[in-house]
């Protein structure tokens, strides 16, 4: 693990608050909708970098970025912002280490999904 | 929030989507949701959205192709588009902008943030709307009013049409905008080849305008015809108007009743600007406004009273209306009264009075893009045999089943100062179609007969007065005064002959006054002076003309022969 | 159009009543045309007492065109048509003009 992946980088508070302000009884479907999107976003990103189709890779990294960000998960929205770019630079090392880090920091947000502060203690 | 707003929420990211679309419901509005740009171009077209949220980065149609797309097809509706991004880069935001972005939104999403842009963009759009609305309506009230005008302007063509205006002696110029603003200009001849021209000037543009000219028109154009005198024309006009236009319009006007046999005009003014009666040879009188435009006052305080002016042959009178006086210069001056009266005065006898204003109100415009709303129009004095016979009277029977008649009418006090018998009298006498066709010749005997018989007969004026120009003025002032106080009557007898040769008709008038030395009176004596005019007008048309009495009675024969003769 | 103000170069038209509320003055200035219609029409119609006298001072209006002729026939109107008492002071020459060529002083005092 490499510097911003501690629990609380990863998820930004204030986002979280709103979000449970917003959805209220739609949460649930809302975090299960990212799992299921989440997982397959980065399957197709990985079969991509292998093909070395970059552009699909950065369009998935694109996409999960913003769903990140709108669920308050700002760690991994930042590490997917470096798949975007490593993608962008063509840069193999940065893009392995980057789907690495993105695929640990998905697992840790599932995790963070059922506790405080998206669940209540 | 109106709930009736759809807003059309286009991301291909699920997540993304669910929270975008709890925010805009939960701010009021409904929400089409649309998985990829292909399906948001259908969910637009389906469900004609009023504001659409559109991620940037979608697979297959990106949003910058739906956005131009959504705009082209909503042509010139007003369909704001946010576009919802995480993008920074400068060219990206300018190609938003370039495929008619009118907004962004970054993720992650404020719900505070997309509300207030939504409520700002409803708001541009409901103004837009209220503007397209109002636009339309102003659109198509303009073509209803223009259709109106032209129906409005299609009834008077007709109306005005029968008019006289092409007779050689009257040159005119009525600008499109005059004829907008409400300016009128009729010319007809009455039974005796009279030309009566009615200029009129009506406040107000437009419709309120052209609705006033119509009955106008018709009032004069059907008394013209019927042979009623000036008077009775614009009392009546008067009172019409006076009950048909709103409070405060009214219709400024000059009527000119130009007498070819008698080589004179009578004329009334009431609020137009001065005509201008040119001699032939130099001299200039004004044709002042002396009385309030029609309109304006109730019958009982209307003045009909006209003047007459001795003419000769050449000589021109010049009428226009206020557009002439309004004609303004670049700098917002008018031409006004007192360009036009130094401009009228000092001319050259021999100049064109109507080119010379004409010239100097257009120099005065100059080119300062003002259209020009000019009416005016020069009426020339000609001779008794330069003028053309009016237009074809409805040809009657030619052989009627034949008629023998009397007719005895006889005028009181009360009906003298009423105005002219003759319109009766004529209606009566044309009722034969094989009277008809010598209407004119009939109608200009009576009037003759008429006219003595009240003015020398009843009133006892002296027509030799009128032998001067001074005097000429004076015999009117005082023919007025005197029918105020007449006493006496007038009385016709017709009798009429009509068989299969041809046409008698006797008429012989006698009036109360005390008759006159008729054995001085000898045709052909040389004398050609104003007062002469009348019999020898009548010795000219009639095949007898006998006086008898003290001279208080006048018998005429009228015979044709029915091939014309 | 609805405000009661003169504006500076354009038409503008100002209602006084006097102390005594027996004379409202109605001054206009500027151009007096149909863009004064409505504005001077309000001048004596929203008078807050009805006065017994009417005066149109036109010293400062530049000009009146036939439909401000219309404008003053209906005050004359309202003010009670025939027993009216109305004036129109202080034209200019050619606004008087202009009311003489109409035969206004049959209607008005013009003073």
């Amino acid at each position: 693990m490499r510097g911003i992946t501690t629990v609380p980088d990863l998820i930004d508070p204030a986002v979280v608050a709103e979000l449970k302000d917003l959805m209220a009884g739609d949460l649930e479907a809302l975090l299960q909708a990212f799992r299921d999107d989440s997982q397959a976003r980065l399957a197709v990103a990985r079969r991509s970098w292998a093909a070395g189709d970059l552009a699909e890779l950065r369009s998935q990294a694109h996409s999960l970025k913003g769903a990140a960000a709108n669920l308050g998960v700002a760690g991994l929205a930042a590490a997917c912002q470096g798949l975007e770019s490593a993608a962008r630079h063509g840069d193999a090392d940065a893009v392995s280490s980057a789907l690495d880090l993105v695929g640990e920091l998905l697992n840790a947000s599932h995790e963070a999904f059922q506790r405080p502060p998206y669940r209540d203690a | 929030m109106n709930p009736a707003v759809r807003v059309l929420v286009a991301d291909d990211n699920r997540v993304d989507r669910m929270v975008l679309a709890t925010i805009v419901r939960r701010a009021g509005y409904e929400v089409v949701e649309a998985v990829d740009g292909n399906d948001a171009l259908h969910r637009f077209r389906e469900s004609r959205p009023q504001l659409v949220l559109l991620d940037a980065l979608m697979p297959g149609l990106d949003g910058f192709e739906v956005a131009r797309e959504i705009k082209r097809e909503a042509g010139e509706d007003l369909i704001p588009i946010i576009f919802l991004t995480s993008l920074t880069e400068a060219d990206a935001l300018a190609r938003a902008v370039e495929a008619g972005g009118d907004d962004f939104l970054s993720k992650p999403y404020n719900q505070i943030v997309l509300k207030a842009k939504l409520n700002a963009l409803q708001r541009m759009r409901v103004m837009h709307e209220t503007m397209q609305r109002q636009r339309d309506e102003i659109g198509r009230h303009h073509a209803r009013l223009v259709q109106e005008q032209e129906a409005a302007k299609a009834v008077f063509d007709n109306i005005a049409h029968t008019g006289d205006l092409d007779a050689p002696f009257i040159r005119r110029l009525i600008s499109p905008l005059a004829i907008f603003n409400g300016d009128v200009l009729l010319a007809a001849r009455n039974p005796a080849n009279d030309l009566f021209v009615l200029l009129g000037d009506f406040t107000g543009h437009g419709l309120a305008a052209a609705v006033g000219a119509m009955p106008l028109a018709e009032i004069f154009y059907g008394m013209t015809d019927k042979g009623f005198a000036p008077a009775e024309i614009l009392r009546e006009a008067n009172r019409k108007l006076l009950g048909i236009m709103p409070k405060g319009y009214f219709c400024c006007a000059t009527l000119v009743a130009l007498r070819f046999n008698k080589q004179e005009m009578e004329f009334w003014n009431g609020g137009l600007p001065p005509g201008y009666l040119r001699r032939r040879g130099g001299g200039v009188e004004r044709i002042e406004s002396l009385h309030l435009p029609l309109g304006v006052l109730a019958d009982q305080r209307f003045d009909p009273a006209t003047r007459v002016l001795a003419m000769r042959p050449g000589d021109h009178l010049l009428l226009g209306t206020d557009g002439l006086i309004d004609a303004r210069d670049p700098a917002g001056d008018p031409f006004g009264y007192r360009r036009l009266d130094a401009l009228v005065l000092d001319l050259d006898p021999a100049a064109s009075a109507f080119d010379s204003v004409q010239r100097a109100v257009q120099s005065h415009i100059g080119d300062s893009g003002r259209d020009d709303d000019i009416t005016l129009v020069e009426i020339t004095m000609v001779a008794p045999e330069a003028v053309p016979e009016r237009g074809p009277l409805p040809e009657g029977e030619r052989q009627g089943a034949g008629a023998e008649w009397t007719l005895s009418y006889e005028l009181g006090p009360r009906s003298l100062r009423r105005g002219t018998p003759l319109p009766l009298l004529q209606h009566i006498v044309v009722e034969f179609p094989e009277l008809r066709r010598h209407a004119a010749t009939i109608y200009t005997v009576l009037s003759e007969l008429y006219s003595n018989a009240l003015e020398h007969g009843v009133l006892g004026l002296d027509s030799s007065r009128k032998s001067s120009p001074r005097g000429f003025a004076d015999y009117y002032r005082e023919r007025a005064r005197a029918l105020e106080a007449l006493d006496g009557f007038v009385r016709f007898r017709f009798r009429c002959d009509i068989d299969a040769h041809g046409i008698r008709l006797d008429i012989a008038v006698t009036d109360s006054g005390r008759g006159f030395d008729y054995q001085s009176l000898v045709p052909g004596n040389g004398t050609v002076a104003y007062h002469g005019r009348g019999l020898r007008l009548l010795r000219s048309l009639c095949r007898e003309v006998h006086h008898r009495g003290c001279g208080n009675e006048v018998e005429v024969q009228l015979a044709w022969d029915h091939d014309g003769a | 159009m609805n405000d009661h103000r003169p504006e500076i170069g354009t038409m503008g038209i100002v209602a006084e009543l006097s102390a005594d509320g027996e004379e409202l003055v109605i001054r206009v200035a500027g151009r007096f045309d149909f863009s004064a219609h409505q504005e001077f029409r309000n001048a004596y119609e929203q008078a807050p007492v009805t006065p017994r006298r009417y005066r149109v001072d036109l010293s400062e209006a530049s000009y009146l065109d036939s439909s401000a002729l219309g404008m003053l026939l209906l005050l004359r109107d309202h003010a009670g048509g025939d027993r009216a008492n109305v004036t129109i002071a202080n034209g200019n020459r050619d606004v008087r003009k202009i009311l003489a060529v109409s035969n206004f002083e049959q209607l008005f005092d013009i003073d």
